[in-house]
Parts: C-alpha cells; structure tokens; sequence
C-alpha cells in the first residue's frame, strides 16, 4: 500500500501493520486493520471516509495519543508502538502539531498566549507575532477565543500547531465547524502549510471536494484502506466548491 | 421525575459519578448523624432528668447550718418555703477490712423513717424503705455500691460522730440531688473514694448526738419567678442566721443540677451549631456539582423539551438528583445517628446517675433532622431545577455561548503560562471559586474547633492542676478552724509544707450587678494553691500589706468590675458582715466564683483573723492519706494526682471521644469537599487538559498546575478557616461557659500549623486522586468534545 516513493529512509513517519482494536464489553472492535502507511516530507495528505471509518483513530495513533494494538508506527529510530508514555510526550512535544474540528483553543488565554503555550514549549519556535501578522491576527492578538470567530479561532489553532515547527501537521476535520466561507480560507491556509513551513500534512475529512487539494489522497472504509491516489496538480482549496 | 429512561439515566449518571455522589452523601450523613445523635442524647437526658425530678420531687433550696433545732428551724422555713425538711449531714468515713487503704468518704444524709421524705425522695433499685425504728439500716447510693460490691445485706462500717458504727444495707437507691455527686472542692464524681449513704433519721440522731437537731433543711421555695424565689432564700438565710448558716443555694446553683443540666444545655447548642455547618457544607458542593451538571446537559435539556417532555419532568430530574443524593446521605445519618444517640447515653450512663437515661426513639427529631437533609439537597438544587424549567429548547440546544474570560484578564502577564490557566480557571467563575473555597474553609474550621477545644479543655486541667493546685493533698474539715490547729494537723502528719484556706460563701456586688460566690481566704504568699494570672508572675494575690482582694476575671466581667473599683462582699456565714474591698488584681480561674483575699482580710471578713476549713499539704508520702483521716474534723481527704487522673479519664472518655468524632468528620468533611470542588474541575476542564496533553505538555506539566490550582484553593480556605475557626470556637464557648465551669479559648500556634498541614495532606491527597483521574482518562476521546 504506502505510496509510490520507494525512499523509506526519508519519509517522515512509516506506518507497518498498524491494527487497532478497542474492547466493547465482551467483544472487541477492529477500528483499523493491517495499515501500511509512508508520510513524506512537505507533502499534504488527505484521509477521506465516512463516519466510524476509522480517520480520527489513524490520526490519534500517528500523533501518539493513542498506542496500536499490532503493528509499528516509526519516526525515524523511534517505534510508536513501543514507546513509553514520556518518550510519546516527546514526540508529541517536539514533532507534532494538531489542529481540532473545534479549534481547542484554551478559552482563558488570549490569541496570542494560545500560541505562546505552544511556542513555550520547544526551543526554537517561530515568532509568535510574526506568525500571527502572517495569518491575519495581528490585530487580533489580545482577544480571547469567545472575542473571535470561527475561522480566526481556527487560525490561531493553526499557528499554535506549527509555531513549534512540527515534522507532521495533523488536522481533524478542521473545517467541520465552520461556514463554507470560512472553511475555504482555512483550507487555503492549511494548503500553504507544507510549502511555507515545509511541514508534512495530514488532514482528515469526510468532505469529498476537499480531497482534491491533497497531493496523496488515501480512503478508508470500516478499518481498511480501500484505494490510494495521487494528485498530480491538486486544486487550489480557492477553487473548491461543494 | 418523569418516566422510567429519565430514571435509568439519573441511575446510571449516579454511578458514573459515584465517589462525588458518595462524598456529599457522606458529608450530608455526618451533618444528619450529629443532628439526630446530639439532639436526641439531648432530649433523652432532659426527659430523664426532669421526669426523675419530678417522680423524687427535688428540692428548691439547701440551707446547710451548723446545728439548729428541727422543729424551730423548720417553723422558720415554712415561712419562705413549703414541703420543708430538716436533715441531718455529715461526712463518715468507710472503715474497710480489705487491704485498700485509700481513704473513703460517704455523705450521710438522714431520711424519715416510715415515711418518704417531702422532697428529695429517693428511688429504690434494689431493697426496701426504712420502716419505723433506729435500727442501723442503710441505703446506700448505686454508683458507690457498685464501686465497692455493696448489696441488700451487705455491712458497712462507718466512723461517723466519732465513733464506729456498723450498718446494714437494705436497699441500693438513686437520689435526685445527687445525679452528679462531688466530693467537696472535686469537680469530678469518684464513687470508689466519694459515696452516699442514707440513714434513718433517729439512728442519724443518735450517732451524731444531735438529738432533736438538724444541719441542713430542704424545701421549695414559695415565688413564681427565680429572682422571687431567690429573694426568698435570702430572706429564709437571714432568719436561719443564728443557727450558723454555712451555706444556701437553690436548685440552679445545686453542684449536680448544675453539671448535668450545663451538659443538656451543650448538648442543645452543639446539636443546632455543628449539624447546621455540616449541611452547609454539603450544600455548598453539591450546588457546584449540580450547576456543572445542569450546564452539561444543556443539549439533553434541549433534546428532552423537543421531544415533548414538560418542564416541570425535565426540571425534576435535577431536584431528583440531588433528592437522591440527599436521601442517600440522611439514610445513612439517621442510621450512624441512632448508633451514636446510644453510644452518646451510654456513656452518659457512667457519669449520670440517672434512671430510665435510655436511647429512646424521638419521631419528631428523626422527622426535623431528615427535613433538614432533605431541604438541604433541595436548595442545592434549586438553580439547577430553574434553569433546566426556564430554558428554552432551541436555546439550550444549541452551544452554550463561549465563556468570556471574565477576571481573566486581571492575571499578571508576567505570571507563566501554565500558572496564568491555572489563574484563570479559578478567577473564571468566581462563584463556584468561591463556593469551593467557602466549603473547603467551612470544613477545615471544624477541624480547626475540634482541636481547639480539645487546646481549651486540656488548658482548664492543665491550669487548674499544675498552675492553681500545686499541693499533694486536700483536707476538707467539717467547720471553720483556727489555721494554728490545721498547722499543728499537719506537723502531727508529718507534711513538710502546709497551708491552710478559708472558703467563706459570700454575695459580691458591684452597683446594681450583684453574683452569689465565695471568698477564698489564703496566704499572703499562697504556695499551695496559687490564683494565677498568665500574663504576670506575680505569686502574692495582692501585693504584700495592701488591703484589697483579687477577682476572677469572669466574675469581674459579670459585675463590671475592672482593676481599683471598690465592691461590697455580703458575707453568708458568721456575723453576716457587709464589707466594701477594693479590687487590686484580676486573676484567670475556670471554676465558681471567687474573691481571692489574702488572710489578713479575714478579721474585717469574717471577725476571726485566720479562717480556714481546707488544709493543703505538700507530701509525696502515700500515708499522708490515712493519718489525715484520722481526725475527725477532716470531712474528706483528695489526692490532687489521684483526682487529675480521674479527670483525665473522664475527659478521656468524653472529650477525647466527641473531640475525635469532629475532627474526624471535619477530616470526612475537608476531603470530600475539596475532592468534589476538584472533580467538577476536572470535568469541565478536560477538554483543556485534553488539549494541553496532545500539544506535549506532559502529566507532570499538568500535574504542577492541579496542584497550583488546588494550593490556592486549600490556602485560601485555610486562610479563611483560621479565623472562621477561632471565631466559631470562640461564640461554642461562650455559649457553653457557665459561672461554674468555663473554658478560655487557647489558640496554640502548633495547633494552626497542625490544621494548615491536615489541609496540606488532604490537599495532596486529593491532588494524587485528580493526577490518576488524569492519567487514567480517555483523554483522546475528550478532544473532540466541544468547549
């Protein structure tokens, strides 16, 4: 499965095997099975299925929120699979960024110090100020998350998720709260991300359209990864209509 | 409520939130536990107490005389006074064949023979009456009978008017004035040194040759009110003068009246004051729960009303969750409460000599302690029910609007990060902030009362035996001596050092205010027993060859007396003499009411220059005891460690036991509120913690802000809990202090800093319970919940 690059030494994070069950009561449900994945550099990767097709549950195990039940998941020398609880924290720490369907952002802290919590937490972030100016909020900097609106909220969430300067961007429907409006500019501006940050995308979505702004665009259904495809020229998320 | 879903709901989110349901059914039980256990103890001992009185017909009045004819005493009485009855008294001392040396004192008291007395009539246990005759029977008082195996039949020797008479036991009775029996100058009974026995009057007559003769008359006082009655008395006082009145009081200031009924009225005030904080307490928590709970359900608020249900179902879901939770809590309570009610008599038992004291069922307390509980539940809900009535469907469907951030913005910007959220959940609503904090310092101020008067108490032992008592011994005599025969008494008995007092009953008054007490006439220099004031180390009670008398404080309270005021002392005994003091001094006591005059005073007091009818010996000799009670002016004989031992398992028995029931339901109380104050932080603020984990911040991060979170919370309801404890000590004792046994309020600092690390090891307790919530949680899930 994977993609077609065969240069497994550089992609950013390698999924092998990777199976997930949850214990239901007496019975245990798969959620993803047997998923072999490869995530390269600068490359925006959508995750397209329906409900309970299993995306959040593949983005929680590629951000180390939750551990597989089979299989690896390797960044570089480190194996999700086996890591400890603090090596996981680490990684999240340093190489992750997350972004939310419901944006997350803590609500007692102004724009500006939701992206600070981030940034103080590496040692190398980009500039809170600077990176606020570039996604329109420099004059909305001091206002908390319930002075904002939808789509600025979502935008602080995307500057809190890549001040660290993460390896891998993981965005959880990041759209599905917000008017068609509205999503198409964060859309835009997740599009921007891998270019401008060189950061590796992964977003999850339900939306078809939305399919068509990724360079790789990988299916599930129940659990499995049903089809794979690569966009050679994806649409700018300008263009998208649905 | 409504339909059977809702209530499989309410059931399974009672489960899901089990160790918060518990937790305020915990503290609700306790509050309910203390209420039904206090007031019915209370109750119990009132009924017992006043049912007892009644059956026995107490007296009104005790005039104790040196020796006065019946039937002219009894003439002048009945002037004042009905139902009089004259009565011989004397001290006898127990002769025992066994090897038990301690020297044992009983009261004997004459009662008419072929007939019951008037009034203090007594109730047989066990045996007969006296019939007709002088034969040498005897009725012997339970507690002491029980203390030394006495039973119908048995045979007492008693060295009584100088000489050994034997006795028959025929009967084992209780007596109505002597509930609570003390040893002269003892403030704690000890029926194995200190009894009663009864005797027939014409038997009493002739061991103590008083034939024809009383030293003491009974009787009711004629007068509708106290003061009337009281006027009476001291009418009835004057009169009997010539017969050598030693001492008069009515039934308020009867020694075995007055302990049993303060401890009713303790009972009466700590039942109402410490159940009514419990509850308050719980109120506080389980309205923060319930207002969590009623902003999470909003959706299913919504939902409900959409569907069709009225709002008065979807209201009454939330009063039956808190219904529920106060039912649970006061089943619980009534059920420890029966428990403790009988624990509660049956100690009472031990120290009150009282028939029927039994733990009876009270419906009409059962139903105002469940009242209680359950309104308690009800007003803390009351919110919740409100805005689950009032809102409407559409509105409460749709998201909760975002909270502002509110004081938010007065945090330090130079605060770090972490500490600014931690900040900010406290300052974002400052309410339910403020609820934790009130019902975190609500409970460690319990703590704190309990340990205070645990301080207050161990400080009246601890000053009246060490500072004031520092004799080994004390010889109560029969009446007053020259302090040159006391000396010689115990040169005979060896002692190194003796000191003599003189304890003359006297009424102080100070312009308008006036107060029945006595003077205590001591040494210039006392040695023995030394009035004592903390803030001075003076050791004279005025200063040497000035005229004046020092003053108990409280007394000087009661009479508006301050140090250099004149007060005029209406002696009680001898001659009658009026005389006005100055006052040099004030002093700390705990017990009666004194005048402290140095026995220099005693001429213009009392016409004799050196009073005394108490003899105190320094000697660590154990057979001090037996040679003392050799004399026969020597009533009873105390050992002060023998008495403070008693004391110390007494209050062992009592204080200790209530003292650590409080703390330990204040500990219950502490921890269950600050773990439900932490709990419903958690739940509305997991998304964050959430949020904050899949960012990298790590437990420990985490962790470090719970526990600055939880830091503010304790110190700041810490901080208020000290004077909040302080305080409700104080008003507990002021309302339990009485003229004849009081308590100061002792604040040691070891004991604040004790509260404030109790707070500290709840505090991290229930951090370490949050931590584990945290790390155990689903967290993963939580993200996608929405703020």
């Amino acid at each position: 499965m994977g993609g077609s690059r065969e240069l497994a030494d550089t992609c950013v994070l390698r999924l092998e095997r990777v199976t997930k069950r949850y214990r239901q009561g007496p019975r245990e449900l798969t959620v993803l099975r047997e998923v072999d994945l490869s995530l390269w550099p600068g490359e925006l990767l959508v995750v397209l299925g329906p409900s309970g097709s299993g995306k959040t549950t593949l983005l929680n195990l590629m951000g180390g929120l939750d551990r597989v039940s089979t299989g690896h998941i390797r960044f570089g020398e480190l194996d999700l699979a086996t890591a400890t609880a603090a090596q996981l924290t680490h990684y999240r720490r340093h190489h992750v960024g997350f972004v939310f369907q419901f944006f997350n952002l803590v609500p007692n802290l102004t724009a500006y110090e939701n992206v600070e919590l981030a940034a103080y937490l590496v040692e190398q972030p980009l500039p809170v100020d600077d990176l606020l100016e570039q996604f329109g909020l420099a004059d909305r900097k001091t206002h908390f998350p319930a002075q904002l609106s939808g789509g600025e909220q979502q935008r602080v969430a995307i500057a809190r998720a890549v001040v660290k300067r993460p390896a891998l961007l993981l965005c959880d429907e990041p759209t599905g709260a917000l008017d068609y409006e509205t999503a198409k500019d964060v859309l835009g501006l997740i599009q921007e991300l891998p270019e401008r940050f060189g950061t590796t995308v992964v977003l999850v979505t339900h939306n078809q359209a939305i399919a068509t702004i990724g360079h790789r665009v990988i299916r599930l259904r129940s659990g499995e990864v049903v089809a794979v495809s690569r966009n050679e020229t994806p649409l700018a998320a300008s263009e998208l209509i649905w | 409520m409504t339909g059977s879903v809702l209530r499989r709901r309410l059931y399974r989110q009672l489960r899901q939130q089990r160790w918060q349901t518990l937790a305020v059914a915990a503290v609700i039980a306790i509050g309910t536990l203390l209420g039904i256990g206090l007031r019915s103890a209370h109750r119990d001992l009132a009924a017992a107490r006043d049912r007892f009185y009644a059956r026995q017909r107490i007296a009104g009045f005790w005039i104790r005389l040196k020796r006065a004819p019946r039937r002219q005493a009894i003439a002048q009485a009945s002037r004042c006074a009905r139902w009089v009855e004259g009565r011989i008294v004397r001290e006898a001392r127990m002769m025992k064949d066994t090897a038990d040396r301690d020297p044992t004192t009983v009261l004997a008291v004459s009662l008419p023979a072929g007939r019951r007395p008037r009034v203090n009539d007594v109730r047989l246990i066990a045996g007969r009456y006296f019939e007709v005759g002088t034969r040498p029977e005897g009725i012997v008082g339970r507690a002491f009978a029980h203390a030394h195996g006495i039973r119908p039949g048995s045979h007492l020797r008693l060295l009584l008017g100088g000489r050994v008479v034997s006795i028959r036991v025929i009967g084992i009775a209780l007596s109505p004035e002597f509930v609570y029996l003390l040893a002269p100058g003892s403030i704690v009974p000890d029926p194995a040194r200190y009894g009663v026995v009864f005797l027939p009057e014409e038997f009493m007559e002739q061991a103590t040759g008083l034939r024809g003769a009383v030293t003491e008359l009974v009787g009711r006082l004629r007068g509708n009110s106290r003061p009337e009655r009281r006027a009476a008395l001291r009418m009835l006082e004057r009169s009997l003068s010539p017969y050598g009145v030693l001492d008069a009081h009515d039934l308020e200031e009867h020694a075995s009246h007055r302990y049993l009924s303060d401890e009713i009225r303790g009972l009466a005030v700590f039942g109402v004051v410490i159940p009514t904080l419990f509850l308050i307490v719980a109120l506080l928590v389980l309205q923060v729960i319930l207002w969590r709970q009623v902003d999470q359900d909003r959706p299913v608020i919504g939902v409900l009303k959409a569907l069709g249900y009225p709002d008065l179902h979807v209201a009454g879901y939330y009063a039956a969750h808190a219904l529920s939770i106060g039912l649970l809590g006061v089943a619980a309570g009534l059920a420890g409460g029966a428990l403790l009610h009988r624990a509660m008599i049956a100690v009472y038992r031990q120290f009150f000599e009282l028939p029927g004291l039994e733990a009876r069922f009270h419906p009409a307390d059962y139903a105002i302690v469940l009242a209680l509980g359950i309104g308690t539940a009800a007003t803390a809900a009351a919110r919740a029910v409100w805005v689950a009535w009032r809102e409407p469907p559409a509105a409460a469907m749709r998201p909760a609007p975002a909270t502002t951030p509110g004081l938010s913005r007065l945090l330090p910007r130079r605060w770090p990060l972490l500490a600014r959220i931690a900040g900010s959940y406290l300052v974002r609503r400052p309410l339910r902030s403020l609820a934790g904090i009130a019902a975190v310092a609500l409970a460690t101020s319990m703590l704190l009362v309990g340990l205070l008067s645990y301080d207050s108490t161990i400080a009246v032992l601890d000053h009246h035996y060490r500072h004031v008592e520092r004799h080994d011994w004390s010889a109560w005599l029969r009446d007053y001596r020259d302090v040159q025969a006391v000396r010689e008494i115990a040169h005979r008995v060896r002692a190194p050092l003796a000191e003599g007092v003189g304890t003359v009953p006297a009424t102080i008054q100070h312009g308008r205010y006036r107060m029945d007490g006595a003077v205590l006439l001591l040494p210039e220099s006392p040695r023995l027993f030394v009035p004592w004031e903390s803030d001075s180390s003076s050791r004279g009670i005025v200063p040497h060859g000035s005229s004046g008398v020092a003053l108990s404080r409280w007394l000087a309270k009661k009479l508006a007396v301050r140090a250099g005021d004149r007060v005029t002392l209406r002696i009680r005994v001898a001659d009658r003499r009026v005389v006005r003091v100055r006052v040099l001094r004030l002093v700390d006591d705990y017990l009666g009411l004194f005048v402290y005059a140095p026995m220099t005073l005693a001429r213009k007091l009392v016409g004799h220059p050196r009073l005394v009818n108490r003899l105190l010996l320094l000697s660590p000799q154990g057979d001090v005891a037996q040679r003392l009670a050799g004399y026969p002016s020597v009533v009873t004989v105390r050992n002060r460690r023998v008495e403070r031992a008693i004391l110390w398992r007494m209050v062992t028995k009592l204080t200790v036991t209530y003292v650590a029931l409080l703390v330990g339901f204040a500990a219950v109380l502490l921890f269950s509120s600050l773990l439900n104050v932490v709990l419903v932080s958690l739940m509305e603020r997991r998304r964050d913690y959430a949020t904050l984990l899949a960012l990298g911040f790590c437990n420990r991060e985490l962790g470090g802000m719970l526990a600055g979170e939880l830091a503010v919370l304790v110190l700041t309801g810490t901080a208020a809990a000290l004077p909040l404890g302080i305080t409700l000590t104080h008003a507990l004792i002021r309302l339990y202090n009485t003229d004849y046994f009081r308590m100061p309020l002792v604040v040691h600092p070891h004991t604040l800093v004790a509260v404030v690390i109790a707070a500290a090891v709840f505090g991290t307790a229930v951090w370490v319970v949050a931590v584990w919530q945290v790390a155990r949680g689903r967290w993963q899930d939580w993200l996608r919940s929405r703020e």
